[in-house]
């Protein structure tokens, strides 16, 4: 695009007589008379806020797919996105409808003030600073009177024309120039000594200027009370932003529910049977000890769904959890397990409507230390979680598809229905009243609910 | 709109006039300076989404509470698919929050919450390659649920079958995070400084 711009001739655009156009000279005359025809700095600058303010969110998301871009964002990143598309609309239009430009000026200086609480801060200050520029000068763009273009209407097309008269006073006269046909004033034609007023560049034309009585110039703004009432209007807006957000802030937990709820309508199909997504919703807060939860784990602590797991743990199910079926594996060099006991073999729901047979265990603890690794492997990713210890505490529930670990000397492997593990499940009494330590744990497919788990130096990551 | 291409306006050559201008811009820049000085505050909550490139994100102590993470991977333009780990948190308080993000040789940083107002976050969520703590707590916590399960931040979930896990409640003391994506709801970020250069400790 470019932006070369001639620093003369405000409103005419003049080209001298010896250079006949070429077809680039051409494009670029008529490029420049389309630029200056109307606010286009102005629709430019709010423009590029606008995309700067929808680049920020969406570079790097656009590979997630259309869904999962609206799960992300929620809805306070799509009205971020919505600002910066208004933007660009209102730039777009300003140079299309230049007569609508002090409304889209306007609004656009209202989008980019809102943009700062709605838009990563403005698109980082950037966008805001773009719209309001753009804005105020598109709104601050004006038609020049139509009054003091008499030296066009005086001759043809092409024609070369001969000043008796000092009619412009920039040049000293239009010796040598033709001119084009499309900037006919009206009226005025026959008051060339107007001219000298009228063409000055810098002048404001609301600075009292004597002449032009007979038009009213219906581009002249009346006086400052219109100004003023311009002035007013983002400053009532502004006020009741102010006093939104204020509202906002202080209904934040509570909303927080609301528009998720609008945004699990919109984009998920919800496909956990029990739709009850309400995180804490209590006076507790960030508090800790076992919360209100709505995660499906039955084996939460102080729990009316503890006591139904108890009721049919001999049964061995998991009642309404889904297990990953992505491979996973825990490694620690050493498990301590409080009151371990062995619960039998479950089958575990799995995503995709079958089941996956389990072991399941419980144990009021279970500490596992030396060089904790947790690895995950699906869709041809690896995550790797490490930790020196991992401390589940509070009715630890664990289901595993295979469990392997030496107790001393002793290495066993545990899978559901081998030999083992039926010798466990005979022992059960009996392993529940003992603290087992076991080196050199395995453990396949985990599934683990606890009370809470205290983690040392955590360390996650994704490759 | 054609109809207005005849007239007047199409057609005459126009310019700004500064007065004009300076009577629209003073009242916008006025505004948009409380604007800024009440998010400084912390009395009006941002709204934050940035991606596209990788940035770090750290913090003395994170507490949450809804909590869930699993696998997914992003696409970036720079390296392809890249997995992270997407962590989602209801509501989070983030203590002396840092965020650098690199925007071609500009490093922009961002603080916050460094007094005693943390940071304050809703439905945060985080696609990150790297995290790392000196310590974390989980209370209620469930591990190896299936992703497509996940309920504890509402909203999100990954993908069905992958491997995800969730807690009522999480607190992770010095955090570093490389992440990819980092959005939320409504972030309140007192004591807001945001700079260029630099990184963060």
């Amino acid at each position: 695009m470019p932006n070369h711009k001639e620093p003369s001739q405000p409103f005419l655009v003049w080209r001298a007589a010896g250079e006949r156009p070429g077809p680039y000279g051409a494009w670029r005359e008529s490029w420049q008379r389309w630029r200056r025809t109307r606010p286009f700095w102005g629709g430019l600058l709010l423009g590029l806020g606008g995309i700067e303010l929808i680049a920020i969110p969406l570079t790097g998301v656009l590979g997630h797919g259309a869904i999962r871009l609206v799960i992300y964002i929620g809805i306070g990143g799509v009205f971020g996105v919505l600002i910066g598309a208004l933007m660009v609309t209102c730039g777009v239009l300003i140079c299309v409808n230049p007569p609508h430009r002090t409304f889209y000026g306007i609004a656009g200086i209202l989008l980019g003030i809102l943009s700062f609480p709605a838009s990563n801060l403005g698109g980082f200050f950037i966008g805001m600073l773009l719209a309001i520029a753009g804005g105020g000068v598109a709104f601050a763009w004006t038609p020049l009177p139509p009054e003091p273009d008499p030296p066009v209407v005086i001759g043809e097309p092409g024609e070369s024309w001969e000043p008796d008269e000092p009619t412009d006073p920039g040049t000293g006269g239009l010796k040598g120039y033709t001119y084009y046909e499309e900037f006919q004033a009206p009226e005025g034609l026959d008051e060339p000594d107007e001219l000298d007023d009228a063409e000055e560049p810098g002048e404001p034309d609301e600075s009292g200027e004597p002449g032009e009585p007979e038009v009213p110039g219906e581009s002249r703004a009346p006086s400052g009370l219109r100004y003023l009432g311009l002035a007013a209007v983002p400053l009532v807006l502004a006020a009741s932003l102010l006093g939104a957000p204020g509202a906002r802030a202080t209904a934040a937990a509570p909303q927080q529910g609301a528009g998720s709820c609008i945004l699990l309508i919109i984009c998920l199909p919800s496909p956990n049977p029990s739709p009850t997504p309400t995180p804490s919703p209590g006076p507790t807060g960030t508090g800790t000890g076992p919360q209100p939860s709505a995660s499906p784990s039955p084996g939460q602590p102080g729990q009316p769904g503890k006591s139904r797991h108890k009721g049919k743990h001999r049964t061995a199910s998991g009642p309404d959890l889904v297990a990953a079926t992505a491979t996973s594996v825990i490694t620690a060099s050493s498990a301590t397990l409080d009151a371990f006991v062995y619960q039998g073999a479950a089958n575990v729901p799995t995503a995709d409507g079958g089941t996956v047979k389990m072991m399941k265990f419980t144990a009021t603890s279970m500490a596992l230390s030396g060089d904790v690794t947790a690895t995950v492997r699906q869709r041809g990713s690896t995550a790797v979680t490490t930790s020196p210890t991992f401390d589940f505490t509070g009715s630890v529930v664990l289901y595993a598809t295979k469990l392997s670990g030496c107790l001393g000397a002793l290495c066993v492997t545990l899978t559901p229905g081998n030999a083992v593990t039926v010798l466990l499940r005979l022992t059960g009494g009996l392993t529940g009243q003992l603290t087992l330590t076991l080196t050199h744990v395995i453990t396949d497919q985990p599934l683990v609910m606890a009370g809470s788990l205290q983690s040392g130096r955590l360390s996650l990551s994704a490759g | 709109m054609s109809g207005n291409r005849q007239v007047s306006d199409m057609a005459i050559v126009g310019r700004v006039r500064w007065k004009r201008l300076a009577i629209v811009i003073a009242p916008a820049v006025a505004i948009a300076a409380i604007l800024i000085g009440l998010t400084a505050e912390g009395a009006i909550a941002a709204n934050v989404s940035v991606s596209g490139q990788q940035f770090l994100v750290t913090a003395t102590q994170l507490n949450g509470t809804g909590f869930e993470q699993f696998g997914s991977d992003v696409t970036s333009s720079g390296s392809g698919t890249q997995p992270v780990i997407v962590s989602g948190i209801g509501s989070a308080t983030l203590n002396s929050l840092c965020q650098a993000v690199k925007a071609g040789p500009i490093t922009m940083r961002l603080t916050a919450g460094q007094g005693n107002t943390p940071v304050q976050a809703t439905n945060l969520i985080v696609d990150a390659s790297s995290l790392a703590g000196s310590s974390a707590e989980f209370h209620g916590i469930t591990i190896g649920q299936d992703a497509g399960t996940l309920t504890a931040t509402p909203g999100t979930a990954g993908a069905s079958g992958g491997f995800g896990e969730q807690a009522a409640t999480i607190t992770i003391k010095n955090l570093v995070q490389h992440t990819w994506l980092t959005t939320a709801g409504t972030f309140t970020l007192p004591g807001l400084h945001l700079s260029f250069g630099g990184s963060c400790p």
